[in-house]
């Protein structure tokens, strides 16, 4: 689009700050404001309004004064895992600046409830509208009379339990009244537990997610959503209930939790993880004709073919499907059921190992509007299409094909010729699979991301040759590959905007083959060299120094920094060492 | 279909040049600033609006792409695609001082969907792009000192990135 040469360049675009504004939002990767900030001063100017995210770990705490004056409109602050300081303070800190949008606030994981500086900064941001707790402790109590207008808070796997129940109580009859979502966990086996009074008081609540921690009971949940038939979303995750007896698991989905379900008559979203099913709940769901967009049934057991297609003929506004780890599933159903979902934009079906090529060509040919599609540890690769069959899905941007052991070039190549739109593929752990990857690197124009980590791994050998331009690819994993030098080499030659690259565990690339790589790639953000043995450390300062673009390297093996050198990758704002994602 | 017909009501545009331009009342719905302007009248608007912020070249560059939206939206069966085509060669066929101006038209005359769609092809050109492509391609003069410079990368790199080390 908009080729450069018809576009006389050095001549100034003075747009006003609202169209920059409008522009920056059309970013598909949000870390290109950070480049754009370095523009120039009126461009720093805009990208500080644009930014809303920040999370604060060890190393952000001693910037915290200068980011919160940079970036007025920060929405979201979370406080990330690893945060070793005082949070406290840091609450208190945060109180002493204006952050007129401040509306959110992320606690999870953290080992001790702040509650002095969550009263000092509740006294400036009042208006909190959103609140994380999931795996810390925390005091409902405190944080009703704290944050009045809370409309969404998670409270999953508390820490250190005290009595949740009179907890909860106290808090709804002081406060959070104007919940609208509710991400709660325990144990609701009592039909009079607290879950029954956060729907009767939360006259707002739309939204609610309940994991199950203890024995799987659906009567306390059916009694509480009764309370509230204006939900619009509801998640019943049922994880534990393999631990238990099969008595208990025994028709777990209850006629009564039905019954209360189908009451919800403005139901959009139903996610029923790891619960037992009956083809007659579904039927009865079905018949209510409720106006589901998205129904996750993954890892659910008990029903068949016959209840989800009696189900799907009814949802005619379907858009997401989850329909993980189904034991009945085989193409047969998929390819019929495929027929009745038109509107799906969302699919997976990943760990059915009865599934094949008929049922992912299917999806495409019969949803139309299918953009995701993710069919992990499948088997895919074993039935084959005639090319007749095929048709050209242009909506399809991300397809999740990992561990698809099946999985070869020739479908590969296939998939590369239908999908000219592609944005994403993963195509990991698919042993099978080697030049197919370079075809859809040559087919899908679009390409921005791929995930190639011990790609071809049972092949005896294979060659990666990339030999023709690929300037939206940005994100390559290609971890556990054995490349060598020369290949990876055409690989920078060719995808010269690569920002992320892992090569963790290539053992065949050496010290040459990474610093030409990192010439040639001059935007370069990520590198991970981990267990890359033939790599000297040294490497590393030398990348610093000769790739300003670098923000986070993960360094070879036998590296550590000396004083002079921290200060150096200190200076250039880039980070050596571990991550997690 | 009942929106388009022959006896549609038309309404006439003045540019800057004082260039008249008849339009449909379908097509001006999608002009949010003439929509405006006609909601705001108590009467019938018979005679030319005045847009004393959008020059001819502009206003005849939004009007064939209204017309054509509009003429493939009818056709439900192929609208994605030919719409998809047709905006690609649109953006083509501007130079980039033509582009600005669009855009300051569209914003002028809040077009939604093709002020969208000009935002993108924009974005479209920084995406991925060094620091150094966006000053040269847009003119921008680094006002940075080198000290000012490093000291903002430092910065960014915690602004833009929290990592959580394992």
């Amino acid at each position: 689009m908009f080729p450069s040469s018809r576009i006389c360049r050095h001549q100034e675009l003075h747009l006003p700050d609202e169209c920059w504004e409008l522009v920056f939002k059309h970013l598909s990767d949000p870390l290109d404001h950070e480049s754009l900030s370095l523009v120039s001063r009126h461009f720093l100017s805009l990208t500080n309004g644009t930014h809303t995210d920040l999370a604060v770990s060890d190393r952000v705490l001693p910037l915290i004064p200068v980011l919160l004056r940079r970036f007025p409109n920060l929405t979201t602050i979370k406080i990330t895992r690893y945060f070793t300081g005082d949070i406290n303070a840091l609450l208190s800190q945060i109180a002493s600046f204006n952050l007129p949008s401040l509306h959110s606030l992320d606690l999870s994981h953290q080992p001790t409830f702040p509650s002095h500086g969550l009263r000092q900064f509740s006294e400036k941001f009042s208006a909190l509208k959103s609140l994380n707790c999931s795996h810390a402790r925390h005091d409902l109590d405190l944080v009703a009379e704290c944050f009045p207008n809370l409309e969404e808070i998670d409270v999953s796997f508390r820490k250190y339990k005290i009595d949740i129940v009179s907890d909860w109580e106290k808090a709804l009859t002081s406060g959070l009244k104007k919940l609208r979502k509710v991400t709660i966990s325990g144990n609701f086996t009592h039909g009079d537990s607290y879950l029954l009074a956060l729907c009767h008081t939360c006259v707002f609540l739309e939204e609610l997610v309940v994991i199950q921690t203890g024995p799987v009971s659906m009567i306390g949940i059916a009694n509480a959503i009764r309370k509230r038939p204006e939900l619009r979303s509801l998640s019943v995750n049922c994880l534990t209930y393999g631990f238990f007896s099969e008595d208990l698991r025994k028709g777990n989905v209850t006629l009564e939790f039905i019954d209360a379900l189908v009451s919800l008559k403005g139901l959009n979203c139903l996610d029923l993880y790891y619960s037992s099913i009956s083809d007659e709940a579904l039927s009865t769901i079905a018949e209510e004709s409720l106006p589901l967009r998205k129904l996750s049934l993954r890892c659910c057991k008990g029903y068949g073919y016959g209840g989800i297609s009696y189900l799907l003929r009814k949802c005619n506004n379907l858009q997401y499907l989850d329909l993980q780890m189904t034991q009945f599933l085989n193409d047969q159903c998929v390819v019929e059921l495929s027929l009745l979902l038109g509107n799906l934009k969302f699919v997976k079906l990943s760990d059915n190992a009865k599934l094949t090529d008929l049922s992912l060509f299917a999806i495409m040919r019969n949803c139309p509007l299918i953009t995701d599609i993710r069919m992990e540890s499948t088997g895919i690769g074993k039935q084959k299409l005639q090319e007749d069959c095929l048709v050209v899905n242009s909506h399809v941007k991300f397809l999740y094909l990992a561990s698809n052991t099946w999985l070869d070039d020739e479908t590969v190549t296939m998939l590369a010729a239908v999908c000219p739109n592609l944005e994403m593929i993963d195509l990991s752990k698919c042993g099978r699979v080697s030049k197919g990857a370079i075809d859809v690197l040559w087919s899908c124009r679009k390409i921005r991301r791929m995930d190639l980590a011990l790609l071809g791994h049972e092949l005896f050998q294979f060659r990666f040759r990339v030999c023709f331009d690929v300037p939206t690819l940005f994100v390559l994993n290609l971890s556990q590959l054995s490349i060598s030098n020369e290949e990876l080499y055409l690989i920078s030659k060719s995808c010269c905007k690569l920002k992320e690259l892992d090569l963790e565990s290539c053992h065949k690339i050496t010290t040459r083959g990474v610093k030409q790589m990192v010439k040639n790639c001059k935007q370069l953000r990520t590198i991970s060299l981990a267990a890359c043995e033939k790599v000297s450390a040294n490497v590393v300062a030398w990348m610093v120094s000769a790739r300003p673009s670098l923000r986070k390297i993960r360094p070879p093996p036998r590296f550590s920094a000396t004083e002079s050198q921290r200060d150096l990758f200190r200076r250039h704002g880039c980070f050596v060492g571990k991550w997690s994602n | 279909m009942s929106g388009i017909s022959d006896t549609e009501r038309m309404i006439t545009l003045k540019t800057v040049e004082g260039t008249l331009f008849d339009v449909k009342s379908s097509i001006a719905k999608d002009i949010k600033t003439v929509q405006a302007f006609i909601d705001d009248s108590d009467d019938d608007v018979t005679s030319p609006i005045p847009l004393p912020n959008v020059f001819t070249r502009e206003l005849s560059r939004i009007l064939d792409y209204l017309n054509n939206h509009h003429r493939f939206r009818s056709d439900i069966e192929k609208a994605d695609e030919e719409m998809a085509r047709y905006d690609a060669e649109f953006a083509k066929s501007m130079s980039h001082e033509e582009l600005k101006a669009l855009i300051l038209a569209a914003n002028y005359l809040n077009v939604k969907d093709l002020l969208e769609f000009l935002n993108q092809t924009v974005a479209d050109v920084i995406q991925n792009k060094s620091v150094e492509f966006v000053r040269n391609f847009f003119g921008i003069e680094n006002d940075y000192t080198p000290e000012e410079e490093e000291k903002l990368r430092n910065e960014n790199e915690w602004a833009f990135n929290g990592v959580e080390q394992d």
